[in-house]
């Protein structure tokens, strides 16, 4: 019984389904510099981070973004970094004023670092360990506050 | 996953900047595939009804710039099929 309900938890440790195949290994090193802002994942070494892949006309990127800005109050021991698609400088920019985002952004037109990480769609988010290793992906928009992902954060 | 489908109505033919950003759009989770059919000046979009909402699906195509008139009804209309008429007996 214990083993059929590990199997099936084992199963949902992706939101997709499968395992991805980067989790467990390390995430791919990137350093994005937009301008205004330089994102270097090398520096947030010894730190948990939720890599965000967003951008401001994403529909659902936008509708999880507030539990995001709650997540890095609630837990400032995170480090929540959103990487943007968004190629129009001034409306990103405007948007994290209009919106309060108080962590870690970096925009990158290019989408060089979504595809480092395998990403074609948005939002997906990425939580690294604080050795540098993938260990879970979430694909679509979350709860960022749900009591799950708030217990699964704290034990990493 | 439950795909649905929407078909909208737009006025303004979209221009290359809003077909780039249509294309863009393509890229939230959940969006399947988008349609335009020029001539009849609407675009149909198959989703994951799992993940987004028909009112997403609706702020995305606005947002990237296409001019939304109307969301047009996939169930065709009824065919009015007159009733038989009624029996009447006859007497040889």
């Amino acid at each position: 019984m214990l083993a059929l309900a590990l199997c099936g938890l084992l199963a949902t440790a992706c939101d997709r389904g499968g395992r991805p195949t980067r989790i467990g290994s390390s995430a791919p090193a990137f350093t994005v510099s937009d301008g205004g802002q330089t994102v270097s994942l090398a520096n947030l070494r010894g730190h948990v981070v939720v890599l965000n892949f967003w951008a401001t006309w994403c529909i659902p990127c936008i509708e999880e973004l507030p539990s995001l800005v709650e997540l890095q109050q609630r837990m400032p021991q995170v480090t929540v970094v959103a990487i943007s698609a968004d190629e129009d400088a001034d409306a990103y920019r405007k948007f994290l004023v209009d919106n309060h985002v108080n962590f870690l952004t970096a925009r990158d037109p290019s989408s060089r670092v979504p595809k480092l990480y395998g990403t074609i769609k948005i939002p997906e988010t990425y939580v690294i360990d604080r050795e540098g290793v993938l260990r879970r992906k979430f694909v679509s928009a979350q709860n960022w506050t749900s009591p799950e992902v708030l217990d699964y954060l704290g034990k990493l | 996953m439950t795909q649905l489908d929407v078909l909208y109505r737009y006025g303004v033919p979209p221009t290359e900047r809003v077909v780039l950003a249509l294309s863009k759009a393509r890229d939230v989770y959940g969006v399947r595939r988008m349609t335009f059919d020029e001539a009849a000046k609407t675009v149909r979009v198959e989703y994951d009804a799992s993940r987004l909402t028909e009112a997403v699906i609706n702020q995305l195509l606005r947002r990237a710039g296409l001019d939304i008139v109307e969301t047009v009804s996939m169930i065709p209309e009824p065919v009015d099929i007159a009733p038989p008429a009624p029996l009447q007996a006859s007497v040889a």
